[in-house]
């Protein structure tokens, strides 16, 4: 038989060798194009240790929130059994062990959290788990089949068992829990009871694992189906241990909100906080931004900008990090010598590679040009010319931006902890604040700076002790060789703090001396005398106590430290390598406003069409494009706008006086203008309205 | 004997008379079994009453009622029982109890569950038949039906194959006020069973409800009511004084009962939950007699001793946000503490439920929220524009007169997304761009359940949100960005 005899015409899908897209695809093949893939490889290397330096802090912090979560659905079912089921049945009053996760309101950041709470439970507790999500639930039956079909799918109980598990599918079994429960039945019950005689001991901890269901956004269920879903489930208690986790992203009376007292009362709740996500975030500033490890940094304005978005935004530590993606992989596309910002150990190797062309590049930059100047006359010549003294000068004036690193952030550790605690906080209160202001300009000269060096300068002295301590503490942590001769400096000044109680006993004697000669005043004559002794001896200087003294030393000694240290980045030479700073390709990015910019098309087209030439001055002229005149026409408007006092005023735009002929008005006009009016609804502009005849809305204002 | 059974058939003849009869019921709802021809095993059947009787205290009207009803394994019961009361009074445990200690034929049934009318039929079916889903030998399948009709088939099918044709099956059915949303035939048909598959069956229907609320539509069959009161404070003692700890006296316990009680009774008779406050708040109780402190026969001590306690569980009663391990843990974590640090860690503890950390604009988002929700529109002027203080007064007053129309009585009205905008960009300080982050947190608000997006009108073109926050949240969200909000809100000026 001729199997090709169908008459019928088809479309038939054939799978392609699967495309990954590669560099090259996207890049020119001209100059421009081997550079980048020359940066291309650092950026990325960069990228990947930030990376998984992330994933480590990542699963450090959820190790802590979930630790104590995960000892609670372990032992929460740990009474369960399936054997005697007399006695099970008996106890009446059963709750379902709930878990209220409080997960704050970070949204974007929830996914991955979720993730890798469902990971780790089916890891350490039980492989049977369940996450649902309130898309996926609008009704009871979806539900239960998304519960079932993950748990019973779950590959880790397939691999061990016969073949003829797999035929559970969702078709032939009714979708309940009572399958659910069934299954549960045959499958731990029959399986287990020769383990069980085998080895007793590690095994009877997880003979029952519980059922965990995971619901990742608890607000946003349907509370009809939430609550018959939890009525069901704890119909099925004795059969099945099920756990409840909640996660919830305002507070705890969200539950109370959804769930009358019959359903909750079938709950037995366990409330977890996850740590604010603002915590999450200092830690993760502290150990990839403020770090001498990666020498890619973001600059002031982009640095405050990703600050910014997610403080005033989103609270998303997961956007920040994508911002923080996005500056580096600028960084590498568009600065043309990022491939120098590399490792220390590699710097030799990749000045030395470099040709006169990119020696060149380095001399155009601002900075290098300043450093030129500020150079004695006889080196300026050979620096701009002699190609191997400027590449000794380049290499070792990126060394020394690794050294300032190295120093920059114990030190500013180390301002931080003095400044942390005074009143009012003139420098913030998070490290990330100081940070910023070092980034800005040169911190020392600022107004806040020398406020709470003021303030510092009146602390009492165990406050001091205590700071001195903790800079100590700072200073030595881990292995900063840079400055080693700091911490040996605060010691020996903590060592004169011990001392100084006998210095304050010499002390006493002399201040009551002094006392004893100032309330010797002499008999004076007259008032006007008195007034001018009693003036002359407040201008005598106080004298200082000996701790005073001592406090001001160390001041003044932390201040010298700061002015040496704490420069900003900005002034040194070939900051450009390393600092990112191009905060308008940044927030056009990250922060976008589509209003604002299709306001702008709109009512200035020339700033995307440079063909139009038009006054800025003039508002209305005939060669813009017809949507921006019939734009700019109905901002003029009300409410409600008439379509035929509209096309009027565009006819009038478009045609110059004389040909203009309101009787009998040409098509092509009406239909431009039609298309126009038709273009502006298409954009949310305006609106039909039934209101009002030949009329339509006007839908914004303004400027929101 | 068999006289006797015809008797009582012909009282279930005569079910639409049934007020006549329930009377007569209740006149003899002191144990009436009917005398088996084998003594013996009747004997078995008193003792397993007296037993029943014995584990369930306060209910024996109800227990001797139904037994009564049930009467003798093959002896034909009314055709549907309908047990109804409030929550935790006892309906499911009366029945499961008597079912398990009688070793009835019985299928348990939450209609909760039955989100399609198969589902019902088929568990009906294949409860009764005892299908194992996973069995090995697979030659027993699953039973299927989809209708009524189906299932009155298989229902007298089932029952001839497993020889239950000779005894009473019950079919429980809890939740029963569900069965009311499901397809307008089901109720009928199950109150009619007995009838339409003339064989010996029982439904038993629990509900919260009463049966008027039942009635509609046609083809009813009135089943037997029976209905459990609430327990009161007496019976309510009696069933907690059950739990008592073994190596416990029981004055003892009795009298942490009633002093629970004392407290709780008046705002709570769930006997659940005083089940639930009693367990957890025992430990604390019982310590100072572990500890030697105190004899269980110090009352006035004990009562000092738990007194403040119970008064700090008093305002979440019903709210179930600490496990009865959780609390334990933290009342021992504040017991070293002094009291008044107690205190004030327990209320962060409890009333920190209401904080809400939200970013920066998105408060101010929520603040406007609440504003444009409960202030009329035509307000906005007076509140948002410059240089309007003159008005302000004369319309104060008249809004104290009419205090009735209080918008926070009316609850929240529905606003369009720019009277939002324009709201946030009045109150918010600083220039703010309108990026799409601000729009998102419109949208991250909603999903919060903070606002919710009216369904009624078109919902991308002029969309409508309205504010759910209460009072009080919004207050403090307000004050943490130092904004006086009860100053922009027209019932409060």
């Amino acid at each position: 038989m001729d199997t090709a005899g169908s008459v019928s015409k088809g479309c038939f899908a054939f799978k392609g060798k699967k495309k990954v897209a590669k560099l090259e695809n996207y890049l020119s093949d001209d100059e421009f194009g081997q550079s980048v893939v020359k940066r291309h490889q650092v950026g990325q290397d960069m990228w990947t240790e930030i990376d998984t330096q992330i994933q480590i802090l990542q699963e450090e912090l959820n190790s802590r929130i979930f630790d104590d979560l995960l000892t609670f659905a372990a032992d929460s079912c740990s009474t369960f059994t399936l054997d005697n089921l007399e006695t099970s049945k008996t106890m009446v009053y059963r709750e379902i062990p709930t878990a209220a996760l409080v997960t704050g309101v970070n949204t974007p950041d929830h996914g991955v959290m979720f993730a890798t709470l469902v990971s780790l439970l089916k890891e350490r507790v039980s492989p049977l788990v369940a996450i649902l999500k309130s898309k996926d639930c609008q009704n009871v039956k979806n539900t239960i089949s998304k519960t079932l079909s993950q748990m019973v799918d779950n590959p880790q109980l397939l691999h061990d068992e016969d073949e003829k598990e797999e035929e559970l599918t969702q078709k032939n079994l009714p979708l309940t829990l009572s399958t659910l429960a069934q299954w549960y039945k045959h499958k731990f019950k029959s399986k287990l009871s020769p383990k069980k005689r085998r080895s007793k001991g590690d095994d009877l901890k997880h003979k029952y694992p519980p059922a965990i269901v995971v619901l990742q956004d608890f607000e946003s269920f349907l509370p009809h189906v939430i609550q018959d879903f939890i009525t069901i489930a704890s119909s099925y208690l004795h059969q099945l241990p099920i756990v409840f986790v909640f996660g919830i992203a305002t507070t705890i009376s969200a539950v109370h909100s959804l769930l009358p007292n019959a359903v909750s009362s079938l709950l037995c709740m366990e409330k977890f906080m996850a740590p604010p996500s603002s915590e999450y975030l200092t830690m993760l500033i502290n150990q990839i931004v403020m770090t001498p490890e990666y020498p890619f940094k973001i600059g002031a304005r982009v640095f405050q900008l990703l600050l910014d978005i997610f403080l005033y935004h989103d609270f998303s530590v997961l956007n920040f990090v994508k911002g923080f993606r996005f500056s580096l992989l600028d960084h590498y596309l568009n600065m043309p010598l990022s491939h120098l910002c590399c490792p220390l150990k590699e710097i030799h190797k990749k000045v030395k590679v470099m040709d006169a062309e990119e020696v060149e590049t380095i001399r155009q930059l601002p900075s290098f040009m300043r450093f030129v100047e500020e150079n004695p006359a006889s080196n300026q010549p050979k620096l701009l010319l002699d190609e191997k003294f400027a590449k000794e000068a380049i290499v070792d004036l990126l060394e020394k931006m690794h050294t300032y690193h190295m120093t920059l952030f114990p030190v500013l550790q180390c301002l931080h902890k003095l400044v942390c605690k005074l009143p009012k906080h003139p420098l913030g209160k998070q490290q990330r604040e100081v940070y910023s202001l070092v980034l800005e300009s040169n911190i020392f000269e600022t107004d806040a700076y020398k406020q709470s060096m003021e303030l510092l300068r009146m602390l009492a002295k165990d406050e001091l002790e205590e700071m001195l301590k903790q800079s100590i503490d700072v200073l030595m942590e881990k292995d900063r060789k840079a400055i080693t001769y700091l911490p040996t400096d605060l010691s020996l000044f903590m060592d004169r703090f011990n001392t100084l109680d006998d210095l304050i006993g010499e002390e006493e004697d002399k201040g009551a001396e002094d006392e004893s000669s100032l309330k010797v005043i002499p008999k004076q004559k007259n008032m006007y005398e008195l007034r001018q002794t009693l003036k002359e001896m407040k201008k005598k200087k106080k004298k200082l106590s000996p701790y005073e003294k001592l406090r001001s030393e160390i001041i003044d000694y932390f201040d010298s430290v700061f002015r040496k240290y704490l420069i900003c980045p900005k002034n040194l030479p070939l900051h450009e390598i390393f600092y990112y700073d191009a905060i308008g390709t940044v927030k056009k990015y990250l922060n976008a406003s589509p209003r604002s910019a299709t306001q702008l098309a709109l009512s200035n087209p020339q700033y995307h069409l440079q063909s139009i030439n038009c006054d800025e001055e003039e508002n209305l002229s005939s060669a813009m494009p017809d949507i921006c005149i019939v734009y700019k026409l109905h901002l003029e408007c009300g409410m409600f706008i008439n379509l035929y006092d509209w096309l009027q005023a565009f006819i009038t735009v478009i045609s110059s006086d004389a040909e203009f002929d309101p009787k009998n008005p040409d098509q092509v006009l009406q239909a431009r203008f039609i298309r126009a009016v038709s273009e502006l609804q298409f954009l949310g502009f305006i609106m039909p309205t039934k209101r009002k005849t030949d009329h339509v809305v006007r839908l914004t204002w303004g400027n929101c | 004997m068999k006289a006797r059974i015809h008797i009582l058939y012909a009282d279930q003849l005569t079910w639409g008379l049934s007020t006549v009869f329930r009377q007569a019921v209740d006149i003899r709802y002191q144990p009436l079994y009917i005398i088996d021809m084998d003594s013996a095993s009747s004997e078995d059947f008193e003792t397993i009453i007296d037993e029943i009787l014995e584990e369930i205290p306060c209910r024996q009207k109800q227990i001797s009622t139904l037994v009564s009803l049930f009467g003798k394994r093959a002896h034909c019961t009314p055709g549907a029982i309908f047990l109804y009361g409030h929550a935790s009074t006892g309906k499911s445990l009366v029945v499961n109890t008597l079912m398990d200690k009688l070793k009835l034929p019985f299928v348990i049934l939450n209609c909760v569950e039955c989100y399609s009318q198969r589902f019902l039929y088929e568990h009906i079916l294949n409860s009764l038949h005892q299908t194992d889903l996973f069995a090995v030998n697979e030659s027993v399948s699953r039973i299927k039906c989809e209708n009524m009709n189906d299932f009155i088939r298989l229902f007298k099918q089932v029952l001839s194959q497993k020889g239950l044709d000779k005894e009473t099956v019950y079919i429980i059915m809890d939740k029963a006020e569900r069965m009311r949303d499901m397809e307008s035939n089901i109720l009928p048909a199950f109150l009619r069973l007995q009838e339409l598959s003339s064989s010996n069956v029982c439904v038993i229907l629990l509900s919260e409800i009463v049966w008027e609320k039942f009635r509609w539509g046609t083809g009813f069959a009135e089943p037997y009511v029976l209905h459990f009161p609430e327990y009161k404070k007496d019976e309510l003692l009696q069933i907690l004084s059950k739990g008592c700890p073994t190596d416990f006296p029981e004055s003892c316990y009795v009298m942490y009962l009633n002093l629970v009680l004392s407290v709780f009774h008046h705002v709570c008779r769930d006997l659940r939950e005083i089940q639930h406050l009693v367990n957890l708040n025992f430990m604390k109780f019982a310590e100072p007699i572990r500890n030697g402190e105190a004899t269980s026969k110090d009352s006035k001590k004990l009562w000092k001793n738990i007194e403040p306690h119970l008064k700090k569980a008093l305002p979440t009663v019903y709210l179930r946000e600490v496990s009865s391990s959780q609390w334990q843990r933290y009342q021992a974590e504040n017991a070293g503490d002094t009291e008044q640090e107690n205190t004030s860690q327990n209320l962060q503890g409890l009333s920190h439920r209401c904080h809400v950390d939200l970013p920066y604009y998105t408060k101010y988002l929520l603040i406007a929220a609440y504003l444009a929700s409960y202030n009329p529109a035509k307000t906005d002027k007076r509140f948002f524009a410059k240089h309007t203080g003159k008005k302000t007064k004369k319309i104060s007053q008249t809004a104290k007169f009419r205090w009735e129309a209080s918008n926070h009585v009316l609850g929240p009205k529905a606003f369009p997304l720019d009277r939002l905008m324009a709201i946030f960009y009045s109150i918010v300080e600083g220039k703010v761009a309108p990026t799409a982050n601000i729009f998102m947190q419109i949208t991250s608000l909603v999903s919060l359940h903070m606002l919710t997006l009216d369904p009624r009108d078109d919902q991308i073109i002029t969309p409508k949100y309205k504010c759910l926050v209460s009072l009080d949240l919004i207050k403090s969200v307000a004050r943490t960005v130092n904004f006086d909000v009860v100053r922009y809100l027209y019932d409060f000026v």
